[in-house]
């Protein structure tokens, strides 16, 4: 069967875009991250940079006050930073600030 | 005498591609702004990473043993992987053509050297052939490490993340070297990343050979001009195929365009089987390169 090549890009396309379509329509298209369940957090590899503070002491069932004191952030710390953006702020990365959570 | 292609035909298929291209770099431009503005996490928008075809192939091992995504993969890569997938098995790299925004900035790119500095080079095929094995080495490479360090292993080298993902205090510097040397690459050789080292068309390669969808040369009509040949941006020697099933064709459609005797290379699809080549004789055969 021979096909016109214009109408062959609408097949790439529409295939392409079709199959994404059916994945958003069946509910498998998941791109957004969820927080981890409250105490299933084992190390800071469990810990994502996006977490904003009150997040972090969400999952890790520890008070704001104590997450601030162990990251050693000032009290003051606006806790729905990410800890990203804090460790951009702090001049270190968000590895070495998630560390100081388990040290 | 011999019919003309439609002139108005080819102009609309050439703007159909690079209106379809645009349309994915500007997306991925999109995506990835939008997750540096607004951040990751279920308050923000997701990375770069997670719109990502080849980010399935990476997170497909550790999902079918745990159930889990490496980080920053989600189940969209999964999605997108079969996309990507099945439009490879039905129509060829057709993903590498249409879609691809890597594919598309390295095409540009080589366009503007073309018409400006004029420094391209043409690999010969001693080059080109064993080159293009480099992009098996590379996925199996990346495949093992992202396996054995549960991590998106190959993220800080990535060239099209590097290109894309819009935050300098990210980049690493053997990934900025990398882009570099690929772009400079894509200026001179015609979508070099493409044909040499991209690990996702490596990937494809295995799937496209089953393509319903190839390019037929109709011997009959067929003036060996070569000017097919010429036009492929991949080096596939079509004026010397009766069919193309060479699985590293992007059915770009420049070699249709570029024929100029209409009908002569058709797009056929065949639903049981490949198309069986014409059994009309072939004219005399020229230097692939002659005009
Ligand atoms: S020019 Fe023709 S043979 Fe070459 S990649 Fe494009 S569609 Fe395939
Ligand atoms: S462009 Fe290729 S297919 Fe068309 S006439 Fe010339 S050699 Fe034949």
């Amino acid at each position: 069967m021979r096909i016109k090549p214009l109408l062959f890009g609408l097949i790439v396309l529409g295939l392409f875009g079709g199959i994404i379509g059916g994945g958003m329509a069946s509910g498998y298209w998941v791109t957004k991250q969820s927080l981890p369940s409250a105490g299933t957090v084992q190390s800071s590899a469990d810990l994502k940079g996006w977490m904003t503070i009150t997040q972090v002491s969400e999952t890790l069932q520890l008070p704001i006050p104590t997450v601030l004191e162990k990251l050693r952030l000032p009290a003051s710390t606006d806790p729905s930073k990410s800890l990203k953006t804090l460790a951009t702020e702090q001049q270190t990365t968000p590895d070495e600030l998630k560390a100081r959570l388990f040290e | 005498m011999t019919a003309q292609p439609n002139h108005k035909r080819t102009v609309a298929l050439r703007v159909a591609r690079q209106v379809s291209l645009l349309f994915f770099v500007a997306l991925i431009a999109f995506i990835s702004y939008r997750h540096q503005a607004l951040g990751g996490g279920p308050q923000g928008a997701a990375p770069l990473d997670t719109y990502c075809v080849f980010g399935g192939a990476a997170t497909l091992w550790t999902y079918i043993t745990t159930g889990q995504f490496i980080q920053k993969t989600n189940m969209a890569n999964l999605v997108l992987l079969t996309a990507a997938v099945t439009l490879v098995t039905l129509t060829g790299a057709s993903f590498c053509g249409w879609i691809c925004p890597f594919g598309a900035i390295q095409e540009w790119l080589y366009r503007i050297n073309k018409k400006l500095l004029k420094i391209t080079w043409t690999p010969s095929d001693a080059i080109d052939r064993p080159l293009r094995w480099l992009r098996f080495l590379i996925l199996a490479l990346i495949l093992y490490m992202t396996v054995s360090t549960n991590s998106l292993w190959f993220e800080a080298y990535d060239p099209f993340k590097m290109l894309f993902h819009m935050n300098f205090s990210e980049m690493t510097l053997t990934g900025i070297v990398i882009l570099g040397v690929t772009l400079l690459s894509a200026l001179i050789i015609e979508r070099a990343w493409c044909r040499y080292l991209c690990p996702l068309g490596a990937l494809f390669t295995l799937f496209a050979p089953l393509s319903r969808i190839n390019i037929t040369r109709h011997r009959a009509s067929c003036i060996n001009c070569h000017a097919c040949t010429k036009a492929c941006p991949v080096q596939i020697d079509v004026a010397q195929q009766d069919v193309v099933r060479d699985s590293q064709c992007i059915k770009c459609l420049r070699c249709i365009i570029h024929c100029p005797v209409a009908d002569t290379l058709t797009l056929d699809a065949a639903l049981t089987s490949p198309p069986a080549p014409p059994q009309t004789p072939s004219p005399s055969k020229q230097h692939p390169l002659s005009s």
